[in-house]
């Protein structure tokens, strides 16, 4: 039996009036934003004093793509997503990062992660996500977070030591302790979900939450398969110790809430492939180094299926399987790099990447010729004079 | 049977009840400085890295924004009225921006990490490199501190840096009941370290580094204390009056 | 449990997370001895620690004044299909692994991926690649820089590798940007040169 701690949730929020339940999209008003706010209370300004630190550093960070395009495509996304009013308070930092997630501070810094800009297919999709860390701040979620923590782990220490004292076992009582903590999260997790939901129908953008989730779930499975491991099972209700609804739930949730809005609203996809795909390298580059190979060859795989397939993201999946190196790999990348160098825009770095596959195939000569083609359109490659190695020069 | 474990268990007690309190030292001099080498030189005093927040019952550090502003007004101001003590000019740390900031914030990482290399690996018993145990003080932030002292027209720097994270009362009682077992359990953390570079050089040539400094920064009476510690044997200060 | 027993228990729990740190070990590699790394021996021209574990099974890692100013790792043969650092689970998290048939680019990949993954570097960048023979074997010299989160100190670092009889030898080395990568430089080449394997 599912929990749904949702309904609660809207129950006690007044947050959004819908006008009328029409097809039409402007049906759902935004209330007045109360703007960004001072903090109150002892905890909430020892986190603002961290973060603001935090921020300092973090603009001069080699972790930060510094591409000014791209950040501002994603704030506008924001922008549309939660209304300008809203979105003025916060600066997007995109993060050179292969995980799927975005993150929001109480001071307006959001970042976004380059693994989640590789993840999602379309601008709704994308505002789902803002949507939701959005929601976060609104709801001044951070600060519950931190202050919860801090009375759950004093317990529970208490607790350890109070009980080999006097010799009596405690595990249960303390896992008791740590199972509440992370209730609490959760119920946090549903309600920035929700809110998201309420900002998106309020927006251009069509409801698009829940095949990003399904998606979460299949790029696991298939990084599991290629390690040998089994499918994690199908999990309906969370754990104890689960921070988030489990991803069923929430495709669940998504899915009932956009069969209930209909087709109003706009995907923007081609706008999405259209802002990322001068960046597609960057934005993959941390995937496939990861060393996950089941997780970044999924990935890749919807990015093509959903956007098409370009010269960068061939070339992106021919390194995935040149760099696992198992004997068929260099077949496989020999001709995706071939696939790539067939259409326009292909990097340089797919003659390399054809050259070595040629190398490890035996195939020397046309090794050396591709290798030779590479150096001839990057003559100042870091890696140079290894490639020369090659080439016998 | 008995016997053996009451035996094994007093012999284990007994070592981790009889095991130093952390011995270390605190602070070193390099070889041939002293006061007269101090004489008439301009010293900058690179604006000191605070921190001070509250260590929970569990052992986490948690932020206090209000006691790290008083923190830092009260030792701005200790360091003020201490300026009379000391035989040298004190400059300020310039506002500067650009390439010029960023390597100054470079300089003060690095600070950082050696004193905390100094802490760890020599002046703490247990763990002393082979390296550098039994070896003279000389340690050094690179000559890159030139241009330091070319901006700032200082031939000495001062770095200072204080991170304390108050024992709350959970963390107290905590050890309160550890003690019941015998067993030693710190609570808070009270980091200061301060140290003398020539920038001409980058040598290190005066640190003080210790893991548990004493004088509670919040108030000015502790905060005396703390930059009194910090300033222990610091060889440009004039004579002073025990207090 | 016999409450004798359980005490005991508790108190040496207590004792190895409370008290001292760890007596890590040290050693003392001094000037002129050459040292054996499994298959690669060094011989250092001044003094170095070694730290009592091992980055990898055919690694040791020296110091001289604590891991944060510098830092040496040697790598005295990596069978073919060994990661290069020490692996905590195969199937969770599992490592590059070394293939004996790799080309120099692909060697250099090799490092990069390794050395990535095993201090969790998000912020990682090859300057230079050179040829360079190491230990007597035709080799491959790498230039790199990164920062650790959190952290305004940039650092560098240099890695050698070449293979021999099919397996993988490594010297790396690591430090701060300011003064220390740079001022010890010299000294960790002839240090580097002077491996055989």
């Amino acid at each position: 039996m599912m929990v749904r701690p949702l309904l609660l949730v809207l129950a006690g929020s007044a947050l959004f009036f819908p006008i009328s339940t029409s097809a039409q999209k402007q049906e759902f008003v935004r209330p007045p934003y109360a703007g960004a706010y001072e903090p109150q209370g002892v905890d909430e300004r020892g986190l603002w004093m961290e973060i603001d630190e935090f921020e300092r550093r973090v603009q001069k960070a080699a972790i930060v793509m510094q591409s000014h395009e791209l950040t501002q495509y994603v704030q506008s996304v924001l922008c549309k997503a939660v209304g300008d009013d809203r979105c003025a308070s916060v600066r997007v930092y995109i993060i050179k990062d292969s995980s799927l997630n975005a993150s929001m501070y109480p001071n307006g810094m959001m970042f976004v992660h380059t693994g989640l800009l590789a993840r999602v297919h379309s601008e709704a999709e994308l505002a789902a996500i803002l949507g939701h860390e959005f929601g976060h701040f609104e709801k001044r979620h951070s600060l519950n977070d931190f202050r919860k923590r801090r009375t759950l782990t004093d317990i529970s220490t208490w607790v350890a030591i109070a009980g080999s004292y006097a010799r009596t076992p405690t595990a249960d009582i303390r896992n008791n302790l740590v199972f509440s903590y992370y209730r609490f999260s959760r119920t946090q997790e549903s309600e920035a979900d929700m809110i998201s939901v309420e900002y998106i129908r309020a927006s251009p953008y069509r409801l698009r939450a829940s095949g990003i989730w399904q998606r979460v779930i299949d790029e696991d499975t298939a990084l599991r398969k290629e390690r040998g491991l089994r499918k994690r099972r199908k999990k309906h209700a969370p754990n104890l110790l689960d921070s988030h609804p489990t991803h069923i739930q929430r495709i669940e949730f998504h899915a009932e809430k956009e069969a209930e809005a209909g087709n109003s609203g706009d995907d923007a996809i081609a706008s999405y492939r259209a802002a990322t795909a001068p960046y597609l390298k960057e934005l993959f580059d941390p995937l496939i180094r990861d060393n996950d190979f089941g997780a970044a060859d999924y990935v890749i795989r919807q990015r093509g299926a959903a956007l098409g397939w370009d010269a960068q993201l061939y070339f992106l999946h021919a390194e995935l399987f040149r760099m696992r190196g198992h004997p068929r790999d260099f077949v496989t990348a020999r001709d995706l790099f071939q696939k790539s160098l067939d259409l326009p825009d292909s990097p340089a770095e797919s003659w390399r990447g054809l050259g070595l596959c040629a190398m490890r195939m035996g195939e020397h000569d046309a090794g050396q010729h591709a290798l030779t083609k590479y150096l001839e359109l990057q003559p100042d490659a870091t890696d140079r004079a290894t490639v020369k190695l090659l080439l016998g020069t | 049977m008995g016997r053996k474990y009451l035996a094994a268990l007093a012999v284990l007690l007994f070592t981790i009840l009889s095991t130093p309190s952390i011995a270390q030292e605190k602070g070193a001099v390099l070889e041939g400085f002293s006061a007269e080498t101090l004489k008439g030189q301009k010293i900058l005093l690179f604006r000191p890295s605070v921190w001070v927040g509250e260590q929970s019952t569990g052992g986490m550090p948690e932020p206090r924004a209000e006691w790290t502003e008083t923190a830092r007004e009260l030792l701005d101001a200790e360091l003020r009225l201490r300026q009379a003590d000391f035989n040298n000019e004190l400059l300020e740390e310039p506002t500067l921006i650009g390439p010029d900031a960023d390597m100054v914030a470079e300089h003060k990482a690095l600070f950082n990490t050696v004193a905390h290399s100094v802490m760890t690996y020599q002046f703490f018993y247990g763990n002393r490199l082979p390296t550098r145990k039994n070896k003279a003080f000389d340690w050094t932030l690179g000559e890159g501190t030139r241009r330091i002292a070319d901006l700032s027209g200082a031939r000495y720097g001062l770095f200072i840096l204080t991170e304390d994270q108050y024992g709350s009362t959970g963390r107290k009682m905590m050890q309160l009941f550890a003690m019941g077992l015998g067993v030693g359990v710190t609570s808070g953390v009270h980091k200061g370290y301060a140290g003398l570079v020539d920038l001409e050089t980058g040598q290190l040539v005066w640190l003080n580094a210790d893991g548990q400094m004493g004088g509670d920064v919040r108030d000015a009476e502790g905060m005396k204390k703390r930059v009194a510690q910090l300033l222990e044997d610091f060889p440009g200060l004039k004579a002073m009056e025990m207090q | 449990m016999s409450i004798v027993r359980r005490i005991t228990a508790i108190a040496g729990v207590i004792a190895l997370v409370f008290v001292s740190p760890a007596f890590a070990g040290w050693k003392l590699m001094p000037a002129g001895s050459p040292v054996e790394i499994k298959e690669m021996t060094v011989t250092p021209s001044s003094d170095w620690s070694r730290a009592g574990s091992r980055p990898g099974k055919q690694g040791r890692v020296w110091t001289q004044d604590g891991f944060g100013l510098n830092a040496i790792e040697f790598f005295g043969g990596v069978p073919a299909g060994e990661p290069l650092y020490r692996e905590r689970s195969a199937k969770h998290d599992p490592r590059p692994r070394f293939d004996s048939n790799m080309l120099a680019p692909e060697l250099a990949e090799f490092f990069e991926r390794s050395f990535r993954v095993q201090n969790a570097l998000t912020e990682f960048t090859v300057d230079e690649v050179k040829v360079a023979p190491f230990g007597g074997h035709q080799g491959i010299a790498l230039f790199y820089s990164y920062s650790l989160p959190n952290d305004a100190l940039k650092r560098r670092g240099v890695a050698r590798l070449a293979v021999a009889k099919d397996r993988l030898f490594v010297a790396n080395f690591y430090a701060p940007q300011l003064h220390y990568f740079p001022s010890a430089l010299p000294q960790i080449e002839a240090l580097m040169d002077s491996a055989r394997f």
